[in-house]
């Protein structure tokens, strides 16, 4: 794609600085609660925004963002693709250290690892932080269901058929959902549970 | 325990994350009101994104990247070379030249011939570190 192609299909740089100045309150606020939902031991909420802002305004490779994409959207797609870099990252680390202890690092680059913490959950953990996370709306037998559903990737109509709710009761129950998890959870849940 | 509950997590973080995408920007700051942590969260959003803006070094990742730039440029040039042929070469080299001072190098094994690879690498860093060659890896 010529630079004049990408122009028209993207935000210049100096337009991505203008649009960033002016970002609603509204907007803030989304961003700020999905980089907590989306940050993972190792990688902060603040590192996956700050990230994200920082690819978008990269001068010889930016991250082109696509005029006809929301500020919102865009942010949410960077800092998810992010986010899975990381983990592919951290899990091929983490390979490379079980398969030999000693690593050599002159032969291995990609074992280099950047100084930003690297562990990534193991299955006891992950399950303390799952039953701690559902703990939360034990209460609420719906809800209870409709995270279950959430976290086997169930959406919109598996979930409320897994509920047995209609699609207005899914969304009252996914407002409550979000009002607990922010409440409980407002870093991340792995940095709260 | 769920056979991948990492998995699950993963799966209920990406979905409530991308659920704020359809909220009202009525119903978020309505809620972030009721919360009160509206004030703080644009504050903090202003001031992070004026910082990236002007250029700001304060980011966790960007500094992260900066630190390891920094420490693969200050490795000593023969650790960078992987090819142990290629240290071979240079440490004979090196050897047959002696040292910026003039001063010969002695080795038991002569000419690295007989010194094990790990040892190769080994004798061209420390070599470096002491500044004694003037080779330039090649």
């Amino acid at each position: 794609m010529d630079v004049v192609a990408a122009q028209a299909e993207h935000f210049t740089n100096d337009e991505v600085s203008g649009l960033l100045r002016n970002i609603s309150d509204a907007d803030r606020l989304r961003v700020a609660r999905m980089s907590a939902r989306l940050a993972v031991n190792g990688l902060s909420a603040d590192d996956l925004r700050q990230e994200a802002y920082r690819r978008m305004l990269e001068v010889d490779a930016p991250r082109l963002w696509p005029r006809d994409v929301t500020f919102a959207t865009f942010m949410f797609n960077t800092m998810r693709s992010i986010r899975s870099a990381f983990l592919k990252s951290a899990i091929r680390r983490e390979e490379i250290n079980e398969a030999d202890g000693d690593v050599n690092l002159i032969d291995r680059p990609e074992a280099v690892s950047p100084s930003f913490e690297t562990d990534i959950l193991g299955d006891e953990v992950a399950s303390q932080i799952r039953n701690t996370v559902l703990a939360r709306f034990e209460d609420h037998e719906v809800a209870f269901v409709v995270m279950e559903g959430k976290m086997a990737g169930l959406k919109g109509q598996d979930l409320c058929e897994l509920a047995d709710i209609t699609k207005d009761e899914l969304a009252t129950v996914n407002r409550l959902i979000q009002r607990r998890i922010n409440q409980s959870f407002p870093n991340g849940w792995q940095h709260n549970a | 325990m769920p056979d991948d509950p990492a998995k699950e997590l993963d799966e209920l973080a990406i979905a409530l994350a991308q659920e704020h995408l359809d909220i009202s920007d009525e119903e978020l700051l309505r809620e972030a009101a009721e919360v009160g942590d509206l004030r703080s969260i644009v504050a903090s959003s202003k001031s992070e994104v004026d910082s990236i803006l002007r250029g700001g070094t304060n980011m966790p990742l960007a500094k992260a990247r900066q630190e390891l730039d920094s420490f693969r440029n200050n490795l000593p040039a023969s650790s960078k070379v992987v090819d142990i042929d290629s240290a071979r070469k240079r440490l004979a080299k090196a050897i047959s030249q002696g040292t910026k001072a003039g001063d010969k190098i002695t080795l038991a094994a002569r000419d690295g011939i007989g010194v094990p690879d790990s040892d190769i690498q080994g004798l061209l860093d420390d070599a470096d570190e002491l500044g004694l060659f003037d080779t330039d890896g090649e």
